[in-house]
């Protein structure tokens, strides 16, 4: 029983109870009102509520802090609510950004209501789970609750940056034609070698410098084929790598690099397959195409950097999930312990791509400026091109991204193309 | 308009007390009837329902205290009519809040104080109707309203108990 119908039963009994047992007309009378707001209350009170309710959204997938619209329509099929507050339970994370997720209205039997609001929110997935009803009656003494379980779910991507094109050379590619050179000679733009004409080579082919030292013989020139790669992206989701002082992360930007490395192997033809390596092992089986990029993207909206005593170095990333001499591409902002792993990688035959967003710069640019923290600052800086340097000189494809900068502005010098020298070794 | 409206049940809830009590020649019940009244009136809204419920409780109690001690019975109804729409309408205050800026709250006050004054008005006529009619009740009549009342009080408690 609701506590103010309760209060009101008791008043009113107080008064009848009084009256009759001090035998005063006047008490009894007093009691009038009372137990008239309480049977005014009784007999309208709600019946069940019986609401069909929808909600659709202007958008199942968008970007952070991109609004999307939600619409519910509420259609009333039972008795009339004279009084029902509605609400449309949303994730906390979210914001609304226009109108209210609740109502209080009239609800005639067999009417809908409908309203509109807007939300918007940080890269995520969320799901809608309950529409809540609650309905009383004239004067609030009996109230009826209702849970409608209406789901829906909202996934908001990380940002979709566009990269031209990132330049990778692993040693072995897939049968499928796309633009990475597959060091085989035929058909193709690169420059390859020259071989002893074949039947079917088109005159354009023919290297008459060649030929006219080799009487009887024409030579042809051979190209270097272009083919697809396997790519595999892996994203460091360790906090204590990620998670700096006072809360700060580089989380969000590491998602954000490995949306963007994503989106452009696949554009290119590659099959790409994303491992989350942080509270537990969560591996995107490799695909290729549009929707091997929305089952990464979506992938990529839900992860979060997590601790693991098992995942607290990069030495379990299980290997087998990568074809041998494929493309790795290592999404981390590094610690000096992950030196050895990627150089056991390499050993394997992987080709290795580190991204590495800057952590001294991401922290020293919300640090005081004292001189001791400059030092300090300096000194882990040093430190840390070392290691990259290491990494280097271990035939490591390292980018050292500072983050205050775009990664769009920042990746297509440094992985539009692979480096002279090693372009030069075809290593 | 709510707010107004709760202000002005709130004094008639406990200027009536006021007045009866200090013409019984009871100044501390007036002046306990009057501070009632000022914290209810200036209570925090977010306190206001807690409030309400403690000034319609002492109200009522006041004004039935009134009654049997013998002050003037119309006051003391006026007093409890007051107090119960001052505290119903702190109720609904407190559900409109709940309410989008949005919505069509104008229609749902309009309807609700219509209500609420209706209620008010049959409520004043039956008590003015119970206080001028005499109706002698025979001893026997007495002895089963009060089993019922007690009944009622007994299955009230069973239903409390059974909510817990």
């Amino acid at each position: 029983m609701e506590k103010r119908a309760l209060l009101v039963i008791i008043l009113a009994y107080g008064l009848v109870v009084g009256g009759l047992v001090t035998l005063r007309g006047e008490l009894l009378a007093l009691a009038v009102p009372v137990v008239l707001y309480l049977l005014a209350g009784f007999l309208r009170a709600p019946g069940n509520i019986q609401l069909e309710i929808q909600r659709v959204l202007s958008s199942k997938r968008t970007a952070p802090d991109v609004p999307v619209q939600v619409k519910l329509t509420v259609t009333n099929k039972g008795p009339e609510l004279g009084e029902v507050f509605l609400e449309d339970t949303i994730p906390p994370e979210l914001h609304i950004r226009h109108g209210s997720t609740r109502h209080l209205v009239k609800l005639p039997s067999g009417k809908t209501f409908s309203w509109t609001y807007e939300i918007s929110g940080p890269r995520g997935y969320y799901g809608f789970s309950n529409v809540e009803a609650e309905a009383s009656d004239l004067f609030g003494i009996i109230h009826r609750k209702s849970s409608f379980p209406i789901r829906g779910q909202l996934f908001i991507l990380p940002p979709a940056l566009r990269l031209r094109q990132v330049a990778i050379r692993p040693r072995r590619t897939n049968v499928y034609s796309g633009t990475i050179p597959a060091r085989i000679g035929g058909p193709g733009v690169e420059f390859f070698g020259v071989r002893e004409y074949e039947r079917g080579d088109p005159p354009a082919w023919i290297n008459w410098r060649v030929s006219a030292r080799q009487p009887q013989k024409l030579f042809s020139n051979e190209f270097e084929q272009e083919r697809v790669a396997d790519v595999g992206i892996v994203l460091d989701g360790r906090k204590r790598t990620n998670t700096l002082r006072e809360g700060h992360s580089l989380f969000e930007y590491s998602v954000q690099a490995a949306g963007a490395l994503a989106d452009t192997f696949l554009a290119q033809g590659n099959r790409v397959g994303v491992l989350l390596y942080g509270h537990y092992l969560h591996w995107t089986l490799p695909g290729y195409g549009k929707i091997q990029r929305e089952r990464i993207m979506q992938r990529l909206a839900q992860a979060e950097p997590g601790e693991s005593l098992v995942f607290d170095d990069l030495g379990h990333i299980p290997t087998q999930l990568f074809p041998a001499h494929s493309q790795l591409v290592l999404v981390s902002p590094l610690v000096p312990e992950d030196f050895d792993v990627l150089l056991q990688l390499r050993a394997h035959g992987y080709q290795i791509i580190v991204i590495s967003p800057d952590p001294v710069a991401f922290e020293m640019a919300y640090l005081p400026h004292r001189p001791e923290m400059v030092i300090a600052g300096r000194i882990v800086h040093m430190e840390r091109e070392m290691l990259l340097k290491r990494l280097r000189h271990a035939g490591v494809q390292v980018l050292d991204w500072d983050v205050g900068k775009p990664f769009d502005q920042i990746a297509p010098a440094a992985l539009g193309r692979p480096l002279a020298w090693y372009r030069a070794i075809g290593r | 308009m709510v707010l107004t409206a709760e202000s002005i049940c709130v004094l008639l809830g406990t200027l009536p007390l006021v007045v009866g009590y200090l013409q019984f020649h009871l100044p501390l019940a007036a002046l306990g009837a009057l501070a009632v009244g000022l914290l209810w009136l200036f209570s925090n809204q977010r306190f206001r329902v807690w409030i309400a419920s403690i000034g319609l409780f002492l109200c009522v109690c006041a004004s039935g205290a009134g009654a049997w001690l013998g002050l003037s019975p119309i006051l003391m109804a006026i007093s409890v009519l007051g107090s119960l729409s001052a505290w119903d309408l702190a109720g609904f205050s407190r559900r409109l809040r709940r309410a989008a800026p949005e919505d069509d709250l104008r229609q749902l006050e309009n309807r609700h104080l219509v209500q609420l004054a209706s209620l008010v008005g049959i409520s004043l006529v039956l008590v003015l109707m119970g206080l001028l009619i005499r109706v002698h009740i025979p001893f026997w009549w007495l002895i089963l309203l009060t089993l019922a009342a007690v009944y009622g009080v007994m299955q009230l408690i069973d239903r409390i108990r059974r909510r817990d």
